[in-house]
């Protein structure tokens, strides 16, 4: 509430008449409202403009006064008091009194202010009233956002879960790391911290297609338009008026062919009628790496890889000399015999990130603005060498902004203009920062230094003197990450026209809107690099620990750096939306809402790959919906998409997704009044229909109806004529014409209870069954049908089912103490209940039916081998093993380990529970509040490419970097291995090796991990200033602010945050101290 | 008010006309299967397309029946080519070595492939606009030719097939795609009913006249020689009353096998290759002959024979070729491991791996023109003693050079097929056409000698290597490089069309006669060797045994691995005749090629032991197509 009284107080005591309507005279509050609407572009209309002084015929009229106050007691100046059908009236002066001085008696009085609900009064020829306003309710608290409009709470049957989107504010400037455990139905996880590349995974109800390349993620909606994860990420917190996910088939029915794996909708604020209102938030961030992952000392490496060569091979040649290992252990001589720990080279502990946003609102009857500007800044954890001249480390700034404007035209026409944009500016580390942190795991800390500090011969090298070793391809993890850095710049741009009309004229109840919007993604990256030139010592003197340096690549290396251009992207997007919305309630007991939608996008790609790709993207739909109530009573749904997708043939391009919804009030019976006194609010709900998905393979491979076709195969060779070179060029299908090939479409069925108590606590319990069919999946083609290409086909059907909960409680004990609390749970299991699979029937345990989709196949193993013997008397395995290698289960009994004894092993790869829960308490300005968050039955497995002691993993996105690694040695390896000496047949890692040895590289159990945990997700301590204090410097709110996240972790998984699950070696996830001040005036 | 639901609804109408086309986003002519029937240029290509399906003969990992019976063999470094697994025994159903059951790689494909593409192209050219009818029905004759080849080829690797007669849609049901494999009969049956169609047609010309575009392609003379070959098959013991796999049963309990022996299948098989025979006289297709072969220098008798049974292999597009498989032509790849390096150069210029094993060199006559052992002239007895080169010898071998006994007073073919150590190797190089063809190069092997071990694992295992597969155009440049003139594969030629009619006569007939001769002796003949009758007559110490039908099928089988050595015949034969299972287990054996001195060089020395059992007559169904179509019922054994 904007409240000027003191402001000028002392100017204007006396109540005056409405004479003149100058603006201005009476408050400067009113220029920068009336300038902004000036500056959209507005006819600058005073904004007391209907209050005219005119003289009324009255049979009877008295003179009285009044106050006009809000509902806490505050005086309203410059309220307006009119008699309804004239053009008199006054307006209140600073104090809120106003003065009438005929008022006809049992006329009606129109009381309006900025911001406030507009009353009538019935004037009884009183001397004195006292008229108290209440402030226009935020209509979002009692409207909730469905499907392409706003249904009022109570008639909602669907499955919709509203998340204040003060719920969602987390310390990061990407949202999608606030959804763990917060939104009920929503199954998320974060496996990176990495600045940029931090989104987090989530899926509304689970997983329930497995089609290969099927989009599996919900559609994501903001301000109705279809965007991306990365446009979620970015989006502000503050800006957010409502964030609803909406989860069964009566919700997403109307999306027809975009609903079936749920629905993300995520609209922004707007500006509110009322006095310009500026909010500042200021937050500056510490983050550090949930856990560092431990590794085993530089000696004890040395140890362990000589053992590992010895063990297999007692021929083999130690790689490190005792000479070696003991001068190092020493550590006398560092440059000599280094011992480098890359982890403490490379990275800080703590990283500073810093974002700010304001915003500005505010507007009168006519117009409406919210502006909002926000900037952040990321940066990564990495070191940077004072000696180059770039900065190599992360860093990432965000810009976005955003213009929200609403204009009423007429009384009945408003038009709504929406504009965003964001842009990323990053630089960073060639590969990113999670290639850095593989890096350092395949670094070797004794063959050399990080870089050395430069000889007699080198000393005028212009470059960083890089450490290598033979021939220089060995990964310096310091050399790579300053060789050159990674530029990238990323743009979204949005413009959104939506213009409403009432027609009321037509019949009441009834209006049409029209939402057209466009936007466009820009997207380009750039490496710039140098080549290293790399050293070793060529002859070192210990006596006075000098040393002379070698070249290791002195025709590779360059000084000068060199560029590479990486992707380019523009893609843009129209999307239109014509609606027709008809609500209305007769004799108070019948209310009926109607809608019809057209939907119309398009989607293009203008730096495409393949000609295919360049096509469109394109949808058109038609939805509606009836909604009947019957008394607050008894409520019915019916809901329908009819949607056309462009990837489809003609007979199947069109698909029909009805929904239906029933819906019961108890607590407006009258036989539920003796249960009033506990429950305020009970309903039952149950809603059952269909949704769909086109996207259900690449989009690379989507005109299924067409063949693929390469006209010219020019390796297909048939050499006719005399010389053997006449070819006439050959045709190879990649892909036949299959017209039957259409939408997968989900059967959906929701169950559910909502409860509110009048003891604050509310509860909202939800049961779903889903079933999906026409999952497209790649047939099993026996050879004899001649076809080589893969044939695909919606054969696939599969289940998923669960439930998801939400509790709230909310309670104001007295003026000063107030609590909150909130607790989510989501259960979503699926199954496998078709899918063309070869004839099992010998090993029916290979069979995925009636399985998880996540579900894994390993092999079952015992324990490690005690000897060779018993390797000799066991079935036979994978290559070579011996004593100390793991033992596998034969399931079949065949004397042999082979695919034929996968059985399904652990959990899936994805939680199938995730919940969260936390309070939240106020006294008068301190609040205090706290979130745990956890999730449950989720198996990873250690990635042995990643974990097996020096083992040389390929960093880079493809397979093979060129450069060799070794393995770090973790802790708890070095700690429990199996060893000559030690023959433990449980011990963690089995019998040590230099090389891959296949039969331990198997999936098994062995390596198996749960990944349960719950974690102290955050913790929040606040305090805002009074008042009193702070109305000195005209600022209404102060809130000063310090927050944590990820701050404990509680699993069984030890070795790294298990959240990050199979990707353990990557970026970590990170714990963020926050300390943040807002500001609103 | 009436008004504005009329522009609502006409809004709509619009909305949803514009709508139907909205969603066409594909432009016409975005590339599908139809733009191979545009025009007569595409259906060239789509059936060049069909040819390029056709197994690739000119490789060891592509053609069976290169090391599969093991006729040649690499040296150990290279016993793990696939094609030397197959030949060891080692093949498998988990991984098939090679599968033209469903490999999808662009050498080895999956035959129903082809054949896919071959019924695409079949219901496709019909409707091509700018084709007449001639040439129309020309492709579809040779799409269903190559389809019938595809057939025979898979009949004759996996036994029993699973045709397919036309193709399945891609939409079929996964009952629908779960095929069973049909009797051999029937699988006979279908592709002699499509030989018959083709021949029928009349539409294959008798000759390519358009000889710079279309060699290469399918006539008529190639399609009843196919027809005669396939018709020889089915009369061959393996698929005639093979009582061996009496238990190898399909779904309805009846065996894959004919179990009875039906004779008069040789008649019909003879009687198709008179007809095959005659279509081939009528194109001009004959044997080449000594007078085909065009020599710029005045060659001795010797030279000139030698390089006259070369070129009948080797000589692109020669009068003898019925067909020819170009779509992987004998280039580089074939050719270097069969060629020795003829002087001391600084590079690995030619591998010279491909080593013809004394199991094979021994099969060549005598000079008499009858098996070395049955010769009563020849010290077969004494064959690995050494012998210096004479004055008689001179063409074949170098005067005065020391070589192995066996290597002298041998048929022409001995020394047109293989090369040697101290054997006269004519042409092939920039230095290598001397006035005197008597002082001409010749491969040194012995150990550290110039056509020895020059890179690990380049050397000839047994000191033979198959000259016949060199083109005697592919030349050495200099000391270190070769340029190689590419072949056709001569997959169909009309000697073995003549061998097979030959057989197929003998069979038919209770005793051998004139006609038999006739025939045997034309191939003889051209080898410059006596007539069957004369030559057993005078020098074999069994002079009867042309007179009986078992002696003279012998003689005839003896004619086709020598006539046809070192060219994948005898995989095939001997697998038609059963005659591997008694042929194949035995020692392969070669020189000592480790050896310096020729002492120690001219010693027999085992390189493996060849194993074969009966599951080897047929190639496994990879394993992954059983589990995906439970309906197929393995070879046996497998």
């Amino acid at each position: 509430m904007i409240r000027l009284r003191k402001r000028c107080s002392g100017q204007c005591c006396q109540p005056q008449k409405i004479q003149s309507t100058r603006p201005g005279k009476y408050s400067y509050g009113w220029i920068l409202p009336a300038f902004l609407l000036t500056v959209v572009g507005l006819p600058c209309r005073d904004l007391r403009a209907e209050v005219f002084p005119v003289v009324a015929k009255v049979q009877q009229s008295s003179k009285f006064k009044g106050k006009i106050s809000d509902t806490v007691g505050d005086p309203l100046p410059g309220a307006t008091v009119q008699i309804k059908g004239s053009t008199k009236g006054v307006i209140a002066d600073m104090d809120g009194n106003f003065e009438f001085d005929d008022c006809p008696i049992n006329s009606t009085l129109v009381v309006s202010y900025i911001g406030m609900e507009t009353k009538e009064i019935k004037y009884t020829g009183q001397k004195f009233l006292n008229i108290v306003m209440e402030a226009k309710t935020d209509e979002l608290e009692e409207v909730t956002v469905v499907a392409f409009a706003k249904q009022k709470k109570e008639s909602v049957l669907s499955s919709i879960t509203t998340v204040k989107p003060a719920e969602l504010k987390v310390p990061s400037s990407n949202l999608t790391t606030a959804f763990a455990g917060r939104v009920a139905g929503l199954i998320s996880y974060q496996t990176s911290g990495e600045p940029g590349k931090d989104n987090a995974s989530f899926f509304i109800r689970g997983i329930t297609t497995f089609g290969a390349e099927a989009k599996k993620d919900p559609l994501i909606l903001i301000d109705g338009i279809e965007l991306s994860t990365e446009d979620l990420a970015r989006l502000n917190t503050d800006d957010i008026a409502s964030f609803t996910i909406m989860k069964d088939a009566t919700a997403t029915a109307l999306y027809g062919a975009r609903g079936a794996n749920g629905v993300i909708s995520v609209t922004t604020k707007e500006g509110k009628e009322g006095k310009v209102s500026v909010n500042a938030r200021v937050e500056n961030s510490f983050s550090s790496p949930t856990k560092r992952v431990k590794i085993a000392d530089p000696v004890t490496f040395m140890r362990m890889q000589n053992e590992a060569i010895k063990t297999r091979d007692p021929m083999g040649l130690a790689l490190y000399s005792e000479e070696k290992i003991t001068m190092t252990e020493r550590g006398l001589y560092p440059d000599i015999y280094p011992a480098t720990d890359w982890y403490d080279t490379m990275f800080k502990n703590t990283t500073i990130n810093q974002r700010a946003n304001l915003s500005i609102s505010g507007g009168g009857t006519v117009a409406r603005y919210y502006v909002a500007a926000n900037i952040s800044k990321d940066n990564g954890n990495m070191k940077v060498d004072k000696r180059n001249n770039f900065n190599s480390n992360i860093n990432l700034m965000k810009y976005a902004v955003r213009s929200n404007v609403n204009v009423n035209l007429t009384k009945t026409t408003e038009l709504i203009l929406r504009m965003s944009a964001t842009f990323d500016e990053y630089t960073g580390p060639i590969g990113g920062g999670s290639t850095m942190y593989k890096e350092v795991m395949q670094a070797n800390p004794v063959l050399f230094k990080p870089y050395y500090e430069p000889d007699e011969q080198y000393a005028y090298a212009n470059h960083i003197l890089f450490g290598n070793y033979g021939s220089a391809n060995y990964v310096n993890p310091y050399a790579l990450a300053l060789k050159g850095y990674n530029d990238y710049s990323k743009n979204t741009m949005l413009t959104q026209f939506e213009f409403k009309q009432k027609l009321d004229m037509v019949t009441e109840g009834l209006f049409a809107r029209v939402k057209i919007n466009m936007d466009r993604y820009s997207e380009y990256s750039v490496d710039r690099n140098y080549k290293p030139f790399f050293y070793n010592i060529g002859t070192s003197d210990l006596l006075t620990n000098s040393y002379t340096l070698i070249r290791l690549n002195p025709s590779e290396g360059t000084e000068y750096i060199d560029y590479n251009p990486g992707n380019r992207y523009i893609d843009t997007s129209f999307y239109l939306e014509a609606a027709a919305e008809y609500n209305r309630t007769f004799e108070d007991k019948h209310t009926v809402n109607a809608l019809l939608v057209y939907t119309m996008r398009n989607k293009k790609s203008g730096i495409a790959d393949d000609l295919q790709l360049s096509l469109p993207n394109r949808n058109i739909g038609l939805a509606g919906r009836l909604a009947y109530n019957y008394d607050s009573r008894y409520f019915a749904e019916f809901d329908f998409g009819y949607n056309g997708s462009e990837r489809f043939a003609k007979n199947n391009r069109w698909g029909f997704f009805p929904s239906v919804a029933v819906g019961w009030m108890l607590s407006n019976e009258k036989f539920f009044a003796p249960a009033k006194d506990i429950f305020s609010q009970f309903k039952l709900k149950a809603t059952y229909g269909m949704s769909g998905n086109d996207a259900i393979g690449d989009n690379k491979d989507r005109f299924y109806y067409l063949s693929q076709v390469n006209m010219n195969d020019s390796d297909r060779k048939v050499n006719w004529g005399t010389q053997l070179n006449y070819n006439p060029g050959a045709v190879n299908v990649s892909r036949y014409a299959n017209d039957q090939i259409g939408w997968e479409t989900s059967y959906k069925l929701n169950t559910g209870v909502e409860i509110n108590t009048v003891y604050g606590l509310s509860a909202n319990i939800e049961y779903f069954h889903e079933r999906r069919e026409n999952i497209l999946l790649e047939r099993i083609i026996p050879n004899t049908m001649g076809i080589i290409p893969k044939v695909k086909a919606n054969m696939g059907k599969a289940s998923g089912e669960g439930f998801d909960m939400e509790l709230n409680y909310e309670k104001s004990f007295n003026k000063d103490l107030w609590l909150t609390g909130r607790g989510t749970f989501t259960y979503a299991t699926s199954k496998v209940v078709e899918w063309e699979e070869p004839d099992y029937s010998a090993t029916p345990w290979l069979s995925k039916v009636g399985h998880s989709l996540g579900q894994e196949w390993g092999y079952i193993a015992e324990r490690l081998f005690i000897d060779d013997e018993e390797v000799k008397n066991s079935p036979t395995q994978f290559g070579d093993y011996m004593a100390g290698d793991i033992k596998y289960r034969d399931v079949n009994g065949d004397g042999k380990i082979s695919e034929l004894d996968k059985v399904p092993i652990g959990h899936p790869t994805t939680p199938e529970i995730n919940y969260g829960f936390g309070l939240s308490a106020g006294y008068k300005g301190v609040d205090v509040s706290f979130f745990f968050q956890g999730s449950g039955r989720q198996s990873f497995w250690l990635d042995q490419k990643k974990v097996a002691p020096f083992r040389d993993c390929d960093t880079g996105d493809n397979d093979d970097d060129k450069l060799t690694g070794q393995n770090s040695v973790l802790q708890v390896f070095a700690g429990s291995y199996w060893s000559e000496n030690n023959r433990n047949p449980y011990a963690l890692w089995p019998r040590l090796s230099n090389q891959v040895v296949e039969n331990n590289d198997q999936q098994s159990t062995w390596f198996m991990q749960d990944a349960t945990f719950i974690r102290l997700k955050s913790v929040e301590i606040g305090y805002t200033f009074p008042q009193t204090l702070t109305k000195k410097f005209k600022v209404n709110n102060l809130r000063l602010y310090m927050s944590g996240t990820n701050l404990l972790c509680w699993s069984r998984f030890k070795l790294w945050d298990p959240e990050m699950a199979g990707n353990g070696l990557g970026y970590p996830v990170q714990r963020v101290i926050n300390v943040g001040l807002n500001l609103g005036f | 008010m009436k008004s504005i639901y009329k522009y609502i609804i006409c809004a709509c109408a619009v909305f949803f006309v514009g709508s139907c086309n909205y969603l066409d986003v594909v432009p016409d002519n975005v590339a599908t299967i139809e733009n191979a029937f545009a025009d007569r240029y595409s259906t060239e290509k789509y059936l060049a397309t069909c040819y390029w399906g056709m197994p690739k003969s000119a490789g060891w990992n592509e053609n069976p029946a290169i090391f599969g019976a093991l006729e040649m063999v690499f040296n150990r470094e290279k016993m793990t080519e696939k094609g030397m697994k197959m030949g060891l025994g080692q093949d498998n159903a988990t991984s098939a070595l090679i599968n033209y059951w469903g490999d999808t790689g662009n050498m080895v494909r999956s035959l129903y492939a082809g054949i896919r593409e071959c019924n695409t192209f079949m219901e496709g050219v019909t409707d091509v606009q700018d084709l007449n009818k001639y040439e129309k029905d020309r492709m579809i004759a040779e799409a269903k030719m190559i389809k019938a080849y595809m057939h025979f080829y898979l009949l004759s690797y996996y036994g029993p097939i699973c045709p397919l007669r036309e193709n399945t849609e891609v939409n079929e049901s996964t009952q629908g795609v779960r095929v069973y494999r049909e009797k051999v009969d029937d699988c006979f049956a279908y592709i002699l009913e499509l030989l018959d169609e083709v021949i029928e047609s009349n539409a294959l010309p008798a000759i390519i006249e358009n000889r710079t575009t279309e060699l290469g392609r399918f006539t008529r003379p190639a399609a009843y020689m196919l027809k005669a070959k396939v018709l020889v098959y089915w009369a061959s013991p393996l698929f005639n009353g093979n009582t061996d796999y009496n238990s190898f049963l399909n779904d309805a309990g009846e065996p894959f096998f004919n179990q009875s022996y039906d004779e008069t299948r040789w008649t019909a098989a003879a009687e198709a290759c008179k007809k095959a025979v005659d279509a081939c006289e009528a194109a001009g297709i004959r044997l080449y002959q000594q007078s085909d072969y065009i020599s710029p220098k005045v060659l001795s008798d010797q030279t000139m024979l030698v390089n006259t049974l070369r070129s009948v292999v080797s000589e692109r597009w020669n009068c003898e070729l019925v067909w020819g498989n170009s779509s992987y032509p004998v280039n580089s790849g074939l050719q270097s491991p069969c060629f020795p390096r003829l002087e001391q150069g600084t590079s690995s210029s030619t591998s010279g791996t491909m080593s013809v094993p004394f199991s094979t060199v021994d099969l060549f006559y005598s000079k008499n023109g009858v098996p070395i052992e049955e010769d009563k002239d020849y010290d077969y007895a004494r064959r690995f003693d050494i012998r210096t080169g004479d004055e008689e010898h001179k063409y074949y071998i170098q005067k005065g050079e020391q070589t192995a006994a066996m290597n002298f007073d041998r048929e022409p073919r001995f020394y047109s097929t293989l090369g040697f150590d101290r054997g006269k190797w004519y042409g092939n190089s920039y230095k290598n056409s001397p006035d005197d063809d008597a002082e001409c190069l010749y491969p040194k092997n012995r150990f550290g000698e110039y056509s020895s071990v020059f890179n690990p694992g380049d050397y000839n295992a047994t000191g033979y290597w198959p000259k016949k597969m060199v083109c005697i155009n592919s030349t050495f440049r200099d000391a270190n490089s070769v340029s190689y003139e590419d072949y056709p594969y001569p997959d169909m030629r009309f000697a073995d069309l003549v061998l097979l009619y030959a057989e197929a006569l003998n069979e038919s007939k209770s005793t051998p006669d004139a006609e038999v001769y006739r025939y045997v002796d034309m191939i003889r003949e051209r080898a410059g060797l006596k007539g069957v009758l004369e030559s057993w007559r005078t020098y074999s110490n069994q002079p009867d045994k042309p007179m009986t039908k078992a002696g003279m099928r012998e003689i005839i089988q003896r004619e086709r691995k020598i006539e046809f050595a070192c060219e994948g015949v005898y995989y095939w034969d001997s697998h038609r005749w059963k005659t591997a299972v008694k042929e194949q287990n035995r020692l392969i054996q070669g020189w000592n090629v480790n050896a310096k001195e020729a002492v120690d060089y001219y010693m027999p020395i085992t390189l493996y032991t060849q194993t074969f059992s009966y599951k080897n007559y047929f190639a496994p169904i990879p394993e992954k197509d059983m589990t995906n179509n439970p309906q197929l019922v393995q070879n046996p054994g497998w």
